[in-house]
């Protein structure tokens, strides 16, 4: 690639390559047309475990989550205590502070998983579970302007799934105060890394997955009309990006997973218990009570697809020695890899041992056991649960192998790309050596 | 003066401040030391004769000591105490279940608060809370406004500079007004030390447990401590580095992530 005086990264949560062709095919996209003929809209790999949290980690340091030590949206201590992972989690160095340390300016807008935001030369709002916008955005100067544009972290996941009617209005709110201070941001021009994400894609995905096949039966008309409105006014935003932008400015964007429809959520907690493999000491108060587990225990599951073995070395209640726990996993993934859904069919694709998919300092608070499953497959771990499969409100699920790349002006790759390498390849284009440690390579 | 006096005097002049600015206006008791100390407080402010009502937001889910507590030092200090609940939401069952707690605080406390709040036309309440008590109640104000939804506007807030509180309030909202923000938990208590405040014997060490922090039944969980009288208590809290609310079931910033997470469907 050449060397590009600054360079625009878009972030579209969720936005998966076959959403985009199909859109593009469906004549709704026709920005998004124009650019692919200015480079390559490619299929790209996330990471495992597949959700943002974990995705946009990768992103932030190009390294695989062993090295970074956070594998999901929740996370357990030793006494079974759950916590929510957040920035301060995050045991790595970023591409923001690795570019803030060469006099770059960054600013890094909307990112998950950048809460509490980390001191950059530049600015940094926190995305996705900050608690409130003063609170993500550093430094807090940067405040009044984006009250001023109407932006806003996310929608209220709570009352989208309370109302779907509440949730299609305030999600072009969100929207379109995100598409102001793009435009805000791209005119101001003091940066050098522009890294600017929009939720919103990933919101459409989770709750309105079910109309983006015009096929679907006795799907209301009315939301499928707003499906295709929205992506028409995503599409808005990136011909305007696309009119704004200069010769010397890099454009890439970027989806972290992609989506697929859900067709049925798997509680793995009840699969595990009904295999003898989970007790309780006590009826959980709720679904996450993991305190209520039996020393008697072998094993227990976080989403999405991470299973943990309850060895004596990592947990107070574990009680497996070395030996038995290597045994209880090849056993478990033995009746994983045979487990069939309600209607037949296999219902995990990959089962994967925690050694072949990371590596690095926190390999040891890594799950045993991670499940890439088919398509349709939802993990869930709730253990107030009495079936193994259910159906809920939700109709998208994430997928590994079908998040979006595209770099403008770049058609052809000599491997399939993966979201780690995007900060190689971002130092690249700013002439910086990647760190050694990174696992990602530039494009 | 010492560091109690000038505590006391601050307080003083916040409350009589908001109740010559206000006028209808109450004080908001859970019962608890804090809001014990502000009442205790707002006594001496006024010659021992509080000149508003008192107004307890009854969750139906207290402590049974914290009933008897109430309905003692009402009758004694002749309080006007009112007590608000969320009728409506205790005849539907609502509970602290599991991972509903959010839910039950904001039907049991918030609504039960709003329900008085419109009931009496309150402009102002005077609340017992501290800065150092939580991380979010940091940034609270002497006076902070709340909209009609409840609502805390970071943005909306009036700087207090030096002494010159923002008492300007508009006509939809009422103000929160925080006499005590300026005091720690060891000041508070050497405080009821040196006053004798009464307080209910839940915060005293019972067969080697006590609770630093009192609420609702089943959200509240007590320490381990030895600590039975006010001496012991204090001597305790300057070597303890466990937070005062760790006994509560959870802060409501986490449960809200919490809820964000499950309504994503990834709990």
């Amino acid at each position: 690639m050449n060397p590009a005086a600054k360079a625009v990264v878009i972030g579209l949560d969720g936005f998966s390559w076959s959403l985009a062709r199909r859109l593009i095919a469906e004549g709704l996209m026709p920005n998004l047309k124009a650019l692919s003929g200015e480079g390559e809209l490619v299929q790209m790999d996330s990471v495992y475990p597949t959700i943002s949290g974990v995705a946009w980690s990768a992103f932030q340091t190009g390294k695989n989550p062993g090295k970074f030590g956070v594998y999901g949206f929740a996370e357990l201590t030793r006494e079974m205590d759950l916590f929510i992972p957040d920035s301060t989690h995050l045991r790595s160095k970023t591409i923001w502070e690795i570019l803030s340390e060469r006099g770059l300016k960054v600013a890094a807008i909307g990112i998950p998983n950048t809460y509490p935001p980390r001191r950059v030369n530049g600015v940094l709002v926190g995305g996705f579970l900050s608690p409130s916008l003063p609170k993500a955005v550093r430094p807090p100067e940067f405040l009044p302007e984006l009250n001023r544009l109407g932006y806003r972290i996310d929608i209220d996941p709570v009352k989208a799934r309370e109302s779907l009617d509440h949730f299609k209005v305030e999600n072009l709110e969100v929207f379109e105060g995100r598409v102001r201070t793009l435009l805000y941001l791209l005119e101001k021009d003091w940066w050098d890394l522009l890294v600017f994400h929009f939720m919103d894609t990933d919101r459409m995905g989770h709750f309105m997955f079910r109309y983006s096949d015009p096929d679907e039966t006795g799907a209301d008309a009315g939301n499928r009309r707003y499906w295709r409105d929205f992506f028409s006014r995503l599409d808005g935003m990136l011909g305007l990006l696309r009119a704004r932008l200069r010769d010397d400015q890099a454009l890439i964007f970027l989806s972290d997973h992609g989506f697929c429809r859900l067709r049925y959520e798997v509680q793995l907690n009840r699969w595990l218990a009904d295999r003898g493999y989970l007790e309780l000491a006590r009826p959980p108060a709720h679904d996450l009570d993991f305190k209520a587990l039996s020393p008697r225990s072998r094993a227990f599951s976080l989403v999405p697809g991470r299973i943990y073995l309850l060895g004596r070395e990592s947990w107070e209640i574990g009680r497996l020695d070395p030996v038995r726990a290597g045994r209880t996993r090849e056993e478990i993934i033995a009746e994983l890899e045979r487990l069939e859904g309600p209607a037949g069919g296999k219902v995990c694709r990959k089962v994967m041992r925690r050694e072949e998919v990371f590596s690095g300092p926190y390999l040891s608070s890594a799950p045993d056991i991670v499940i890439e499953p088919e398509d349709g497959f939802d993990f869930k771990a709730g253990l107030k649960q009495t079936q193994v499969f259910n159906t809920g409100p939700l109709s998208g699920m994430h997928t590994f192998s079908d998040a979006l790349l595209y770099v403008r002006g770049r058609r052809g790759y000599p491997r399939r790309p993966s979201i780690p390498d995007l900060a190689p390849t971002l130092l690249k284009i700013f002439g910086i050596e990647p760190p050694p440690d990174m696992d990602g390579r530039p494009l | 003066m010492n560091r109690l006096d000038e505590l006391e005097s601050k307080s003083v002049y916040v409350i009589r401040e908001a109740r010559a600015q206000f006028g209808k206006i109450a004080l908001l008791w859970s019962v608890g030391k804090d809001s014990t100390t502000l009442l205790w407080l707002a006594r001496k402010a006024f010659l021992g004769e509080v000149p508003f009502p008192v107004l307890h937001i009854d969750t139906g889910f207290k402590f049974p000591e914290m009933y008897r507590f109430r309905d003692e030092f009402a009758r004694k200090w002749k309080l006007e105490l009112l007590v608000s609940r969320n009728e409506e939401a205790i005849a539907a069952g609502m509970g602290p279940d599991g991972a509903e707690k959010l839910a039950c605080c904001n039907a049991l406390k918030t609504e039960a608060l709003k329900i008085g709040i419109r009931r009496h036309g309150f402009r102002a309440l005077l609340l017992g809370i501290r800065r150092d008590e939580h991380g979010i109640r940091a940034k609270e104000r002497y006076f902070s406004p709340r909209d009609e939804d409840f609502k805390w506007d970071y943005q909306n807030q009036p700087p207090e500079l030096w002494d010159q509180y923002n008492t300007r309030s508009d006509d939809d909202s009422h103000l929160r007004v925080h006499p005590l923000l300026h005091w720690t938990e060891v000041d508070i208590w050497n405080y009821i030390k040196r006053e004798e405040i009464p307080i209910t014997d839940l915060y005293r060490s019972r067969n080697g447990k006590r609770f630093r922090s009192i609420g609702c039944v089943p959200c509240c969980a007590p320490v381990d401590s030895d600590a039975s009288t006010i001496d012991e208590i204090i001597a305790e809290l300057k070597s303890t580095r466990t937070s005062e609310r760790s006994g509560r079931a959870q802060d409501k910033e986490a449960a809200y992530t919490m809820q964000k997470l499950r309504a994503m469907g990834y709990m």
